[in-house]
Protein backbone atom coordinates (compact mmCIF):
# COMPACT_ATOMS: atom_id res chain seq x y z
CA UNK A 1 0.00 0.00 0.00
CA UNK A 2 0.94 3.68 -0.52
CA UNK A 3 3.44 4.55 2.93
CA UNK A 4 1.17 5.84 5.20
CA UNK A 5 -1.50 6.39 3.27
CA UNK A 6 0.46 9.14 1.69
CA UNK A 7 0.40 10.02 -1.98
CA UNK A 8 1.73 7.44 -4.23
CA UNK A 9 3.27 10.27 -6.64
CA UNK A 10 4.16 13.52 -6.47
CA UNK A 11 6.40 16.15 -8.86
CA UNK A 12 7.22 19.09 -7.55
CA UNK A 13 8.31 21.73 -9.61
CA UNK A 14 10.36 19.25 -12.08
CA UNK A 15 11.33 20.24 -15.11
CA UNK A 16 13.58 18.63 -17.58
CA UNK A 17 16.50 20.30 -19.81
CA UNK A 18 17.87 18.10 -22.98
CA UNK A 19 20.36 19.31 -25.64
CA UNK A 20 19.70 22.47 -24.06
CA UNK A 21 16.17 22.65 -25.02
CA UNK A 22 14.01 22.74 -21.65
CA UNK A 23 11.37 20.05 -22.49
CA UNK A 24 9.56 20.36 -19.08
CA UNK A 25 9.06 23.23 -16.56
CA UNK A 26 7.41 23.68 -13.42
CA UNK A 27 5.62 20.53 -13.76
CA UNK A 28 3.51 19.73 -10.23
CA UNK A 29 1.16 17.74 -9.38
CA UNK A 30 0.10 15.08 -6.73
CA UNK A 31 -1.58 11.94 -7.68
CA UNK A 32 -3.66 10.57 -4.84
CA UNK A 33 -4.25 6.81 -3.48
CA UNK A 34 -7.28 5.56 -5.86
CA UNK A 35 -7.20 8.99 -8.34
CA UNK A 36 -6.59 8.49 -11.89
CA UNK A 37 -5.33 11.36 -13.49
CA UNK A 38 -4.39 11.49 -17.39
CA UNK A 39 -2.09 13.90 -19.23
CA UNK A 40 -3.39 15.03 -22.75
CA UNK A 41 -1.54 16.90 -25.66
CA UNK A 42 -0.16 16.15 -29.09
CA UNK A 43 2.81 13.97 -29.83
CA UNK A 44 6.58 14.89 -29.31
CA UNK A 45 5.84 17.45 -26.40
CA UNK A 46 7.19 15.21 -23.84
CA UNK A 47 4.15 13.20 -21.98
CA UNK A 48 6.28 10.30 -22.23
CA UNK A 49 8.90 12.22 -20.53
CA UNK A 50 6.48 12.76 -17.63
CA UNK A 51 6.07 8.69 -17.50
CA UNK A 52 9.91 8.03 -17.31
CA UNK A 53 10.80 10.71 -14.74
CA UNK A 54 7.73 9.09 -12.35
CA UNK A 55 9.26 6.00 -12.86
CA UNK A 56 12.38 6.95 -12.30
CA UNK A 57 13.74 6.14 -16.00
CA UNK A 58 14.92 9.32 -16.21
CA UNK A 59 16.15 12.09 -13.73
CA UNK A 60 14.75 15.65 -13.26
CA UNK A 61 17.31 18.40 -14.32
CA UNK A 62 15.33 20.55 -11.13
CA UNK A 63 12.86 19.50 -8.90
CA UNK A 64 11.65 16.55 -6.70
CA UNK A 65 9.67 13.25 -7.83
CA UNK A 66 8.39 11.23 -4.91
CA UNK A 67 7.11 7.81 -5.60
CA UNK A 68 5.64 6.27 -2.71
CA UNK A 69 6.93 8.57 -0.37
CA UNK A 70 10.47 8.08 -1.52
CA UNK A 71 12.74 10.73 -3.05
CA UNK A 72 13.26 9.19 -6.33
CA UNK A 73 16.73 11.29 -6.70
CA UNK A 74 18.43 9.70 -3.39
CA UNK A 75 17.46 6.03 -4.13
CA UNK A 76 20.19 4.23 -5.71
CA UNK A 77 19.14 2.32 -8.73
CA UNK A 78 18.45 -0.92 -6.59
CA UNK A 79 16.57 0.58 -3.96
CA UNK A 80 14.42 2.45 -7.21
CA UNK A 81 13.71 -1.36 -9.09
CA UNK A 82 12.26 -2.11 -5.62
CA UNK A 83 9.66 0.39 -5.73
CA UNK A 84 9.30 0.63 -9.11
CA UNK A 85 8.43 -3.05 -8.90
CA UNK A 86 5.02 -1.79 -6.81
CA UNK A 87 3.68 -0.09 -10.37
CA UNK A 88 2.46 -1.51 -13.28
CA UNK A 89 4.06 0.70 -16.01
CA UNK A 90 3.50 -0.16 -20.23
CA UNK A 91 5.36 2.13 -21.74
CA UNK A 92 5.12 3.60 -25.67
CA UNK A 93 6.94 1.56 -28.38
CA UNK A 94 6.61 -1.70 -27.23
CA UNK A 95 8.78 -3.23 -24.20
CA UNK A 96 8.31 -7.63 -24.40
CA UNK A 97 11.56 -9.34 -24.63
CA UNK A 98 11.45 -10.64 -27.78
CA UNK A 99 13.21 -14.21 -27.01
CA UNK A 100 11.18 -15.03 -23.82
CA UNK A 101 7.54 -16.51 -24.46
CA UNK A 102 4.49 -14.57 -23.70
CA UNK A 103 4.42 -16.50 -20.47
CA UNK A 104 7.45 -15.64 -19.36
CA UNK A 105 7.84 -12.29 -20.69
CA UNK A 106 4.61 -12.28 -17.38
CA UNK A 107 6.66 -14.30 -15.08
CA UNK A 108 9.72 -11.75 -15.63
CA UNK A 109 8.22 -9.34 -13.07
CA UNK A 110 7.89 -11.47 -9.85
CA UNK A 111 11.50 -11.76 -9.37
CA UNK A 112 13.57 -14.75 -9.13
CA UNK A 113 13.30 -17.91 -8.06
CA UNK A 114 10.54 -19.96 -5.93
CA UNK A 115 7.86 -17.00 -5.66
CA UNK A 116 8.13 -16.96 -9.83
CA UNK A 117 7.48 -20.43 -9.83
CA UNK A 118 4.93 -20.35 -7.01
CA UNK A 119 1.24 -21.59 -8.03
CA UNK A 120 0.08 -18.52 -6.73
CA UNK A 121 2.06 -16.67 -9.41
CA UNK A 122 0.79 -18.88 -11.93
CA UNK A 123 -2.78 -18.76 -11.16
CA UNK A 124 -2.71 -14.90 -11.35
CA UNK A 125 -0.58 -15.08 -14.95
CA UNK A 126 -3.13 -17.53 -16.16
CA UNK A 127 -5.78 -15.35 -15.05
CA UNK A 128 -4.23 -12.17 -16.95
CA UNK A 129 -4.26 -14.76 -19.80
CA UNK A 130 -7.29 -14.94 -19.84
CA UNK A 131 -8.37 -11.23 -19.12
CA UNK A 132 -6.70 -10.04 -22.01
CA UNK A 133 -7.91 -13.06 -24.35
CA UNK A 134 -4.30 -14.05 -25.54
CA UNK A 135 -4.55 -17.46 -23.47
CA UNK A 136 -3.88 -18.94 -26.61
CA UNK A 137 -0.56 -17.26 -27.39
CA UNK A 138 1.02 -18.39 -23.75
CA UNK A 139 3.48 -20.56 -25.18
CA UNK A 140 4.87 -18.18 -28.30
CA UNK A 141 7.60 -15.93 -28.58
CA UNK A 142 6.77 -12.20 -27.53
CA UNK A 143 8.76 -11.75 -31.34
CA UNK A 144 6.33 -13.78 -33.34
CA UNK A 145 3.52 -11.99 -31.89
CA UNK A 146 1.89 -9.21 -34.15
CA UNK A 147 1.87 -5.62 -32.86
CA UNK A 148 -1.78 -5.68 -31.48
CA UNK A 149 -0.75 -8.93 -30.02
CA UNK A 150 2.32 -7.65 -28.17
CA UNK A 151 0.21 -4.72 -26.83
CA UNK A 152 -2.10 -6.79 -25.47
CA UNK A 153 0.78 -8.92 -23.48
CA UNK A 154 1.94 -5.68 -22.48
CA UNK A 155 -1.16 -4.54 -20.89
CA UNK A 156 -1.42 -7.71 -19.36
CA UNK A 157 1.94 -7.53 -17.80
CA UNK A 158 1.24 -4.17 -16.28
CA UNK A 159 -1.22 -5.72 -14.41
CA UNK A 160 0.03 -9.17 -13.37
CA UNK A 161 1.85 -8.00 -10.51
CA UNK A 162 -1.30 -6.22 -8.90
CA UNK A 163 -0.06 -3.07 -9.07
CA UNK A 164 -0.82 0.20 -6.52
CA UNK A 165 0.06 2.29 -9.38
CA UNK A 166 -0.59 2.02 -13.05
CA UNK A 167 1.26 3.85 -16.08
CA UNK A 168 0.05 4.05 -19.07
CA UNK A 169 1.68 5.58 -22.48
CA UNK A 170 -0.91 5.46 -25.05
CA UNK A 171 -2.24 2.00 -24.08
CA UNK A 172 -4.27 1.41 -27.67
CA UNK A 173 -0.91 2.60 -29.69
CA UNK A 174 -0.91 -0.46 -31.92
CA UNK A 175 -3.44 -2.01 -31.15
CA UNK A 176 -6.66 1.06 -32.58
CA UNK A 177 -9.18 -2.09 -33.86
CA UNK A 178 -9.39 -3.76 -30.47
CA UNK A 179 -9.43 -0.48 -28.40
CA UNK A 180 -12.75 -0.49 -27.33
CA UNK A 181 -12.25 -4.26 -26.05
CA UNK A 182 -9.10 -3.09 -24.37
CA UNK A 183 -10.16 0.06 -22.74
CA UNK A 184 -13.03 -2.10 -21.07
CA UNK A 185 -10.28 -4.17 -19.67
CA UNK A 186 -8.23 -1.75 -18.32
CA UNK A 187 -11.20 -0.03 -16.64
CA UNK A 188 -12.15 -3.52 -14.90
CA UNK A 189 -8.69 -3.63 -13.89
CA UNK A 190 -8.41 0.50 -12.38
CA UNK A 191 -11.22 1.49 -11.25
CA UNK A 192 -13.43 -0.91 -9.54
CA UNK A 193 -9.90 -1.98 -7.55
CA UNK A 194 -9.10 1.29 -6.52
CA UNK A 195 -5.77 1.50 -8.43
CA UNK A 196 -3.82 5.31 -8.79
CA UNK A 197 -3.61 5.59 -12.67
CA UNK A 198 -1.61 7.87 -14.54
CA UNK A 199 -2.27 7.99 -18.33
CA UNK A 200 -0.47 9.34 -21.11
CA UNK A 201 -2.48 9.93 -24.14
CA UNK A 202 -3.54 12.07 -27.36
CA UNK A 203 -6.83 10.91 -26.71
CA UNK A 204 -8.74 13.66 -24.89
CA UNK A 205 -12.11 11.64 -25.12
CA UNK A 206 -10.35 8.72 -23.71
CA UNK A 207 -8.65 10.96 -20.93
CA UNK A 208 -12.29 11.89 -20.25
CA UNK A 209 -13.30 8.26 -19.72
CA UNK A 210 -10.87 7.06 -17.64
CA UNK A 211 -9.54 9.71 -15.00
CA UNK A 212 -10.99 11.50 -12.67
CA UNK A 213 -8.78 14.76 -13.28
CA UNK A 214 -6.90 15.99 -17.11
CA UNK A 215 -4.20 17.63 -17.57
CA UNK A 216 -2.77 18.86 -20.66
CA UNK A 217 0.34 19.33 -21.52
CA UNK A 218 1.26 22.76 -23.28
CA UNK A 219 4.77 24.23 -23.84
CA UNK A 220 6.14 21.90 -21.07
CA UNK A 221 4.14 23.10 -18.53
CA UNK A 222 0.66 21.54 -17.42
CA UNK A 223 -2.43 23.02 -17.63
CA UNK A 224 -5.54 21.55 -16.19
CA UNK A 225 -8.52 20.65 -17.88
CA UNK A 226 -12.12 21.58 -16.77
CA UNK A 227 -13.84 18.58 -15.04
CA UNK A 228 -15.14 16.88 -17.91
CA UNK A 229 -18.61 14.83 -17.71
CA UNK A 230 -17.76 11.14 -17.51
CA UNK A 231 -18.75 9.61 -20.38
CA UNK A 232 -20.32 5.77 -20.74
CA UNK A 233 -17.40 3.58 -21.22
CA UNK A 234 -16.43 2.25 -25.10
CA UNK A 235 -18.34 -1.06 -25.54
CA UNK A 236 -16.79 -3.90 -27.67
CA UNK B 1 34.90 14.17 -25.42
CA UNK B 2 38.77 13.71 -24.81
CA UNK B 3 40.07 10.14 -26.36
CA UNK B 4 42.17 9.46 -22.85
CA UNK B 5 39.11 10.68 -20.73
CA UNK B 6 36.97 8.28 -23.31
CA UNK B 7 39.14 5.48 -22.88
CA UNK B 8 38.97 5.85 -18.95
CA UNK B 9 35.18 6.09 -18.92
CA UNK B 10 35.06 3.03 -21.12
CA UNK B 11 37.52 1.30 -18.78
CA UNK B 12 36.05 2.29 -15.62
CA UNK B 13 31.88 0.85 -17.53
CA UNK B 14 33.65 -2.21 -18.49
CA UNK B 15 34.99 -2.92 -15.25
CA UNK B 16 32.17 -2.37 -13.16
CA UNK B 17 29.87 -4.18 -15.97
CA UNK B 18 31.87 -7.28 -15.16
CA UNK B 19 32.07 -6.72 -11.35
CA UNK B 20 28.09 -6.61 -11.45
CA UNK B 21 27.57 -9.34 -13.73
CA UNK B 22 29.89 -11.75 -11.35
CA UNK B 23 28.31 -10.85 -8.50
CA UNK B 24 24.98 -12.09 -10.03
CA UNK B 25 26.19 -15.23 -11.17
CA UNK B 26 26.01 -17.07 -7.66
CA UNK B 27 22.86 -15.85 -6.88
CA UNK B 28 21.26 -16.43 -10.12
CA UNK B 29 22.85 -20.10 -10.11
CA UNK B 30 21.10 -20.46 -6.48
CA UNK B 31 18.08 -18.96 -7.39
CA UNK B 32 16.89 -21.97 -9.61
CA UNK B 33 14.63 -19.65 -12.05
CA UNK B 34 13.47 -21.26 -15.03
CA UNK B 35 14.13 -18.40 -16.98
CA UNK B 36 17.98 -17.65 -15.71
CA UNK B 37 18.43 -21.50 -16.05
CA UNK B 38 17.23 -20.83 -19.86
CA UNK B 39 19.32 -18.12 -20.32
CA UNK B 40 22.22 -20.01 -18.91
CA UNK B 41 21.61 -22.69 -21.04
CA UNK B 42 21.97 -20.46 -23.71
CA UNK B 43 25.11 -18.90 -23.35
CA UNK B 44 26.78 -22.25 -22.95
CA UNK B 45 25.81 -23.15 -26.10
CA UNK B 46 26.12 -19.56 -27.66
CA UNK B 47 29.48 -19.44 -25.82
CA UNK B 48 30.83 -23.13 -25.30
CA UNK B 49 29.75 -25.43 -27.83
CA UNK B 50 28.61 -23.10 -30.66
CA UNK B 51 32.29 -22.54 -31.55
CA UNK B 52 33.81 -25.66 -30.81
CA UNK B 53 34.11 -27.23 -34.35
CA UNK B 54 35.26 -23.51 -36.05
CA UNK B 55 37.83 -23.30 -32.84
CA UNK B 56 39.49 -26.86 -33.24
CA UNK B 57 39.60 -27.13 -37.62
CA UNK B 58 41.63 -23.31 -36.86
CA UNK B 59 43.82 -24.65 -33.87
CA UNK B 60 44.71 -27.42 -36.35
CA UNK B 61 45.10 -25.32 -39.03
CA UNK B 62 47.52 -23.31 -37.08
CA UNK B 63 49.50 -26.19 -35.83
CA UNK B 64 50.09 -27.91 -39.53
CA UNK B 65 51.75 -24.58 -40.30
CA UNK B 66 53.89 -24.67 -37.06
CA UNK B 67 54.52 -28.35 -37.56
CA UNK B 68 55.65 -27.24 -41.31
CA UNK B 69 57.93 -24.83 -40.59
CA UNK B 70 59.18 -27.14 -37.50
CA UNK B 71 60.05 -30.02 -40.41
CA UNK B 72 62.10 -27.28 -42.21
CA UNK B 73 64.31 -26.13 -39.26
CA UNK B 74 64.34 -29.92 -38.29
CA UNK B 75 65.58 -30.48 -41.60
CA UNK B 76 68.47 -28.15 -41.30
CA UNK B 77 69.66 -28.43 -37.79
CA UNK B 78 67.95 -31.80 -36.52
CA UNK B 79 67.89 -30.69 -32.99
CA UNK B 80 64.76 -32.33 -31.78
CA UNK B 81 65.43 -31.88 -28.12
CA UNK B 82 65.80 -28.30 -28.50
CA UNK B 83 62.77 -27.35 -30.95
CA UNK B 84 59.98 -29.69 -30.27
CA UNK B 85 59.49 -29.55 -26.50
CA UNK B 86 60.10 -25.30 -26.86
CA UNK B 87 57.65 -25.06 -29.69
CA UNK B 88 54.86 -27.17 -27.89
CA UNK B 89 55.79 -25.07 -24.72
CA UNK B 90 55.22 -21.60 -27.43
CA UNK B 91 52.10 -23.20 -28.40
CA UNK B 92 50.73 -23.33 -25.27
CA UNK B 93 51.92 -20.19 -24.17
CA UNK B 94 51.44 -17.89 -26.96
CA UNK B 95 49.84 -18.80 -29.89
CA UNK B 96 46.65 -21.04 -28.04
CA UNK B 97 45.62 -18.25 -26.03
CA UNK B 98 45.86 -15.46 -28.88
CA UNK B 99 43.88 -17.70 -31.12
CA UNK B 100 40.82 -18.45 -28.09
CA UNK B 101 41.07 -14.34 -27.75
CA UNK B 102 41.07 -13.57 -31.13
CA UNK B 103 37.93 -15.79 -31.49
CA UNK B 104 35.98 -14.60 -28.30
CA UNK B 105 36.69 -11.17 -29.82
CA UNK B 106 35.06 -12.37 -32.96
CA UNK B 107 32.43 -13.87 -31.14
CA UNK B 108 31.74 -13.02 -27.42
CA UNK B 109 32.61 -9.14 -27.89
CA UNK B 110 30.44 -8.73 -31.66
CA UNK B 111 28.16 -11.38 -30.30
CA UNK B 112 27.14 -8.88 -27.00
CA UNK B 113 27.71 -5.97 -28.26
CA UNK B 114 24.94 -6.27 -31.15
CA UNK B 115 22.37 -8.09 -28.69
CA UNK B 116 22.72 -5.54 -26.18
CA UNK B 117 22.56 -2.62 -28.70
CA UNK B 118 19.53 -4.48 -30.61
CA UNK B 119 17.92 -5.26 -26.78
CA UNK B 120 18.07 -1.29 -26.15
CA UNK B 121 16.54 -0.55 -29.66
CA UNK B 122 13.93 -2.61 -28.67
CA UNK B 123 13.14 -0.94 -25.53
CA UNK B 124 13.83 -4.56 -23.78
CA UNK B 125 16.12 -3.10 -21.27
CA UNK B 126 13.75 -0.58 -20.20
CA UNK B 127 10.81 -3.10 -19.91
CA UNK B 128 13.67 -5.07 -17.20
CA UNK B 129 13.76 -2.06 -15.92
CA UNK B 130 10.15 -1.04 -15.21
CA UNK B 131 9.83 -4.42 -14.32
CA UNK B 132 11.80 -3.91 -10.94
CA UNK B 133 14.67 -6.39 -12.86
CA UNK B 134 18.47 -5.54 -12.83
CA UNK B 135 19.29 -5.36 -16.52
CA UNK B 136 22.78 -6.12 -16.20
CA UNK B 137 22.05 -9.33 -14.61
CA UNK B 138 19.41 -10.48 -17.11
CA UNK B 139 22.04 -10.14 -19.91
CA UNK B 140 25.26 -10.41 -18.77
CA UNK B 141 25.66 -12.69 -15.87
CA UNK B 142 24.69 -15.66 -17.89
CA UNK B 143 26.76 -14.61 -20.84
CA UNK B 144 29.71 -14.37 -18.30
CA UNK B 145 28.96 -17.78 -16.77
CA UNK B 146 29.26 -18.91 -20.50
CA UNK B 147 32.44 -17.21 -21.21
CA UNK B 148 33.93 -18.25 -18.23
CA UNK B 149 33.23 -21.94 -18.69
CA UNK B 150 34.33 -21.95 -22.00
CA UNK B 151 37.69 -19.84 -22.17
CA UNK B 152 39.24 -22.77 -20.27
CA UNK B 153 37.47 -25.85 -22.34
CA UNK B 154 38.53 -23.92 -25.71
CA UNK B 155 42.34 -23.93 -24.12
CA UNK B 156 42.53 -26.84 -23.53
CA UNK B 157 40.79 -28.29 -27.04
CA UNK B 158 42.72 -25.99 -28.84
CA UNK B 159 45.65 -26.77 -27.43
CA UNK B 160 45.11 -30.88 -27.64
CA UNK B 161 44.47 -29.87 -32.05
CA UNK B 162 47.02 -27.99 -32.45
CA UNK B 163 49.86 -30.02 -30.15
CA UNK B 164 48.42 -33.06 -32.15
CA UNK B 165 48.15 -31.42 -35.95
CA UNK B 166 52.34 -30.37 -35.40
CA UNK B 167 53.12 -33.79 -34.52
CA UNK B 168 51.57 -34.95 -37.59
CA UNK B 169 53.10 -32.51 -39.67
CA UNK B 170 56.60 -32.98 -38.51
CA UNK B 171 55.91 -36.94 -38.89
CA UNK B 172 54.40 -36.75 -42.43
CA UNK B 173 57.98 -34.71 -43.07
CA UNK B 174 59.30 -38.03 -42.19
CA UNK B 175 61.65 -35.82 -39.40
CA UNK B 176 60.80 -37.06 -36.29
CA UNK B 177 58.13 -39.97 -35.57
CA UNK B 178 54.82 -39.54 -34.18
CA UNK B 179 55.91 -41.48 -30.81
CA UNK B 180 59.17 -39.79 -30.42
CA UNK B 181 57.17 -36.39 -30.66
CA UNK B 182 54.81 -37.34 -28.40
CA UNK B 183 57.58 -38.29 -25.87
CA UNK B 184 59.50 -35.18 -25.90
CA UNK B 185 55.97 -32.64 -25.90
CA UNK B 186 54.27 -34.39 -22.69
CA UNK B 187 56.57 -33.16 -20.18
CA UNK B 188 56.31 -30.71 -17.34
CA UNK B 189 57.26 -27.96 -19.11
CA UNK B 190 54.29 -28.06 -21.68
CA UNK B 191 52.20 -28.48 -18.85
CA UNK B 192 53.19 -25.42 -16.77
CA UNK B 193 52.93 -23.42 -20.26
CA UNK B 194 49.17 -24.93 -21.12
CA UNK B 195 48.30 -23.72 -17.30
CA UNK B 196 49.84 -20.09 -17.91
CA UNK B 197 48.36 -20.06 -20.91
CA UNK B 198 44.81 -21.26 -19.70
CA UNK B 199 45.17 -18.25 -17.67
CA UNK B 200 45.87 -15.94 -20.36
CA UNK B 201 43.40 -17.40 -22.62
CA UNK B 202 40.50 -16.68 -19.33
CA UNK B 203 41.69 -13.18 -19.30
CA UNK B 204 41.57 -12.70 -23.12
CA UNK B 205 37.68 -13.64 -23.10
CA UNK B 206 36.79 -11.70 -20.08
CA UNK B 207 38.67 -8.41 -21.90
CA UNK B 208 36.16 -9.37 -24.98
CA UNK B 209 33.35 -9.21 -22.50
CA UNK B 210 33.84 -6.49 -20.73
CA UNK B 211 34.71 -4.78 -24.48
CA UNK B 212 31.59 -6.13 -25.96
CA UNK B 213 29.49 -5.15 -22.55
CA UNK B 214 30.70 -1.84 -22.52
CA UNK B 215 29.93 -1.12 -26.23
CA UNK B 216 26.93 -2.57 -25.96
CA UNK B 217 25.83 -0.89 -23.14
CA UNK B 218 25.34 2.68 -24.57
CA UNK B 219 22.60 2.80 -26.08
CA UNK B 220 21.59 3.13 -30.02
CA UNK B 221 18.60 5.30 -31.48
CA UNK B 222 19.08 3.63 -34.94
CA UNK B 223 19.27 0.08 -36.33
CA UNK B 224 22.46 0.78 -38.34
CA UNK B 225 23.84 1.56 -35.14
CA UNK B 226 23.39 -2.16 -33.75
CA UNK B 227 26.32 -3.13 -37.03
CA UNK B 228 28.25 -0.03 -35.61
CA UNK B 229 28.70 -1.40 -32.33
CA UNK B 230 29.77 -4.61 -33.63
CA UNK B 231 31.96 -3.65 -35.61
CA UNK B 232 33.32 -1.16 -32.93
CA UNK B 233 33.49 -4.16 -30.72
CA UNK B 234 35.68 -6.33 -32.54
CA UNK B 235 38.37 -3.45 -32.92
CA UNK B 236 38.15 -2.60 -29.41
CA UNK B 237 38.20 -6.01 -28.26
CA UNK B 238 41.41 -7.42 -30.49
CA UNK B 239 43.29 -4.08 -29.44
CA UNK B 240 42.71 -5.15 -25.80
CA UNK B 241 43.79 -8.73 -26.31
CA UNK B 242 46.76 -7.93 -28.41
CA UNK B 243 47.65 -5.14 -25.39
CA UNK B 244 47.08 -7.40 -22.48
CA UNK B 245 49.15 -10.02 -24.72
CA UNK B 246 51.83 -7.51 -25.07
CA UNK B 247 51.93 -6.38 -21.08
CA UNK B 248 51.42 -10.29 -20.02
CA UNK B 249 54.38 -11.08 -22.20
CA UNK B 250 56.65 -8.45 -21.18
CA UNK B 251 55.68 -8.80 -17.95
CA UNK B 252 56.38 -12.93 -17.59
Amino acid sequence: MSDAGGSPLVFDGVALVIGGARLLDSISFTLEPRERVAITGESGLGKSLILRLAAGLVSPSAGSIRLFGQELAALDPDARRVIRARCGLALQGGSLLAALSVEDNLRLGFGQGRVAASDRVQRRIDRMLVDFDIGHLAKRTAGALSASEQRRVELARVFVRDPELVMLDEPFERSHAAAAALEQRIHRQTVPRGRALLLATQDEALAARLADRCFALHRGRLVQQPSVESRPLAMS
Amino acid sequence: MNPVVRGLRGLGVASWLVARSGCGIGPDLLARDAIVTQRMADALLTYLWAPLPVLAALASLVGIVAGTAAARLLALYHVELAIEPGLAASLCRDVVPLLVGLFAAGRVSVDLAARLAGASLAHEVDALEVLGRDPVRHFLSPALLGVLVAAPVHMLVAAACTLATTGLAIDLARETHWATYLHLVVSDGTARALAGGTAKGVLFAVLAFAVGAAIGARGVRDPADVGARATAAFTAGLLAIFAADAVWTVLA
